[in-house]
């Protein structure tokens, strides 16, 4: 509240004497002008009618009143109008704590009598209106109030005025930044909403940017991510222009970095086109993604403001939200990717179903069991069983090379070729060989090939006829011997117009021949050690007396048992002949 | 979106203004309306929309200058209406308490029927 006994205070000079009163004082008019200011109106025009009914009170010809927390300048003035120049030197006197000497006064509140005539010395007041420790309006009247013990009371009211005035202020500005706050809250919860609800990194980052920008209260900002599409990509957003550019700008120090001065910049942002920066770092699973940095924090005075720690705080969360919609789009595309492999898995699976076996015919002069185990990706090995129409019987395993459904789609090109091709047996096994070759080698892609065991049994002769095109070597198992039928060409469809020999090997009744893809022989344990040919040989040999389902089946056991669990690449395959 | 604010004035009557603002309300921004607001309140114009179509970013000052401009016309006995913010400007303008004085409204046809109090 004011203080009646300073409200008299006289700053500066020795004591002069009253100056000519040209008003009167009144009091209760002064006392009604105050209690008609509305106490939710702010600013120069509150002070102006607190001033006016100052001067009604004091009976003071000229007055002027200042805000302390402002230049210093009077901000209000009446029945006076003091120049430029004097003003300045009252803000200056104020400043630095002097009062108001007799000359500024004259200056102040008689400005034409440094034209020539001698200033009539005045008994200028300057009466700070008080709440408390704070001081909020400094009134100055150009002489003593007629009464002061009433004057005291309109002073006392004018503080208590302004008292509810500035708290009002400060309600406002506690409800501004409450809401601020609320803004701030909600601002980051969009976005969080916004991750979730799309994985369009590109709008989401136009979002974090504008967000951030909005907050800070900044000029400037620009955003820098990597790694948008899956293909490195960098994206960059800006608003206000660019701060920086380049890829130059993910090598930032991951820690939160703030400049307000130039010296502190480093690297990249020390030619940035701002004055004081922040910036965040954008880093998921410990890379670094990308850069969020704002520049330039603007005051309701026009100026530029340093940025705090708070600030950083914000900064660090949207820079976090930026992260989190990286890592959701990361999660996505392989998601995405990782149904594409499935969908592609279960197709490649479909074609193999329709193309191997589901049971083995029984055919003259030979015992047959087979079977497949797809490993991790189907649609590589490929076996088959095709009665002639002579009687023979001709079979096959084959292997394609890569997985999925590419080589489900090359297995059934061999498949249609060789049911086109075979069953009428009119062919020799090398033609038919070149002309599956020929027919890969002109409609399936250039990487592409196949190895084929593919052979033809007469029980009329006994005789074995075969061509192995680039597989594994067939095993015959005749009396205590062990026969190999080994490679005898490149496989097929990966040179044009190759010529593979035809083998040939009469089997005996009991003898067994052995084929198989090498993803039997090549089976690894966990010591990486291969399953191999010599076990592949013994256990043939111990079960040759054991139907040939069964020995089939102890094989796909025993390949089981060796591998104990450990992911195998190749599909296993196995096709036993056995003759009768 | 400009980065400088522009503001264009229209005068559907000679009470209603209608400002389409350009750019980012910020303090530079903010006051740019203001002495385009303050300019028209001197002639006669007390009914206000504010056209925001093109400005997609606001700060806290700008909302501030926003504040002190709807405080004037509403102590002119006007009204103010914004149009055609974007849905976070929008929810900005309800958190600040902007909406508290003034309306939004989605197009300008219906915010300037309300500020010649042809609807309600």
């Amino acid at each position: 509240m004011a203080d009646p006994q300073r409200a008299g205070a006289v700053f500066g000079g020795a004591p002069a004497p009253p100056a000519p009163r040209v008003a009167i004082a009144d009091p209760l008019k002064a006392h009604a002008r105050l209690a008609a200011i509305d106490a939710a109106e702010t600013g120069e025009g509150v002070l102006a009618e607190v001033l006016e009914a100052m001067r009604i009170g004091a009976g003071a010809s000229g007055g002027l009143a200042l805000d302390p927390s402002g230049p210093g300048r009077p901000v209000a003035a009446g029945g006076v109008s003091p120049p430029v120049d004097a003003l300045d030197a009252l803000a200056d006197a104020l400043t630095c704590g002097q009062g108001v000497s007799p000359a500024l006064a004259d200056a102040l509140f008689d400005p034409g009598s440094s034209a020539g005539s001698a200033p009539e010395r005045r008994d200028v007041r300057v009466i700070p209106l008080t709440a408390g420790d704070e001081t909020l309006a400094l009134v100055l009247l150009d002489g003593p109030p007629h009464d002061p013990v009433s004057f005291a009371s309109v002073t006392a009211h004018a503080a208590s005025l302004l008292a509810r005035i500035r708290m009002a202020e400060r309600l406002r500005e506690k409800e501004f930044e409450l809401k601020y706050r609320v803004w701030e809250l909600e601002s980051l919860y969009d976005v969080g909403l916004s991750i979730a609800g799309t994985l369009d990194v590109d709008s989401l980052a136009d979002d974090i940017l504008t967000k951030s920008i909005s907050l800070l209260n900044a000029r400037k900002g620009t955003l820098i991510i990597r790694d948008v599409s899956g293909d490195g990509k960098v994206l960059v957003k800006e608003f206000g222009g660019l701060l920086f550019g380049g890829e130059d700008a993910l090598a930032l120090p991951d820690e939160l970095y703030l400049a307000n001065t130039r010296e502190n910049r480093v690297g990249i942002l020390a030619d940035a086109p701002a004055e004081k920066l922040l910036a965040a770092a954008i880093v998921s699973d410990g890379k670094r993604l990308g850069v969020l940095v704002v520049a330039d924090k603007e005051n309701r005075a026009g100026g530029i403001d340093d940025w705090t720690e708070a600030d950083k705080r914000i900064l660090s969360l949207f820079g976090n939200q930026a992260a989190i919609a990286l890592e959701n789009a990361r999660l996505h595309r392989e998601a995405v990717e990782k149904e594409r492999i499935e969908r592609e898995i279960e197709l490649a699976a479909a074609i193999q179903k329709t193309i191997l076996p589901d049971s083995l015919p029984s055919v003259p002069g030979l015992v047959l069991a087979g079977g497949n185990r797809p490993t991790r990706q189907v649609g590589g090995d490929y076996y088959d069983v095709f009665p002639l129409d002579d009687g023979r019987t001709a079979f096959c395993v084959a292997d394609v090379s890569g997985k999925g459904v590419p080589a489900a789609l090359l297995v059934s090109t061999v498949h249609a070729c060789l049911h086109l091709l075979v069953p009428d047996g009119s062919f020799d096994l090398g033609g038919l060989v070149r002309r599956v070759n020929g027919h890969l080698r002109a409609f399936s892609s250039t990487h592409k090939f196949v190895t084929l065991f593919i052979a033809v049994f007469d029980q009329k002769t006994s005789e074995l006829t075969y061509v192995n095109a680039g597989h594994n070597p067939g095993i015959v198992l005749t009396g205590d011997e062990t026969v190999e039928l080994p490679s005898g060409g490149f496989p097929i469809g990966m040179f044009p117009e190759v010529e593979h020999p035809v083998g040939s090997v009469r089997l005996a009744p009991g003898d067994l021949l052995v084929l198989y893809s090498d993803g039997i022989t090549k089976a690894v344990d966990a010591a990486d050690e291969e399953f191999g040919m010599a076990r592949l040989i013994a256990l043939a040999r111990e079960g040759r007396a054991l139907p040939t389902q069964e020995l089939s089946a102890s094989i796909f056991a025993a390949v089981a048992e060796f591998t104990r669990g450990v992911a195998q690449y190749d599909d296993q395959t196995v096709l036993l002949a056995q003759a009768v | 979106m400009s980065e400088t604010l522009k503001v264009a004035v229209e005068r559907p009557d000679e009470t209603t203004a209608v400002l389409k603002t350009d750019g980012y309300i910020n303090n530079a921004g903010g006051e740019e309306i203001a002495k385009a607001a303050y300019a028209l309140l001197g002639t006669g114009v007390n009914r206000l929309l504010l056209d925001l179509e093109k400005t997609k970013i606001v700060n806290s000052i700008g909302i501030s200058i926003l504040i002190e401009i709807l405080e004037k016309v509403l102590d002119s006995g006007g009204r103010l209406a914004f149009c055609r913010l974007t849905p976070t400007i929008e929810k900005t303008f309800q958190i600040m308490g902007l909406a508290q004085y003034a309306r939004i409204f989605p197009a300008a046809d219906p915010a300037l029927a309300w500020l010649r109090g042809d609807a309600e």
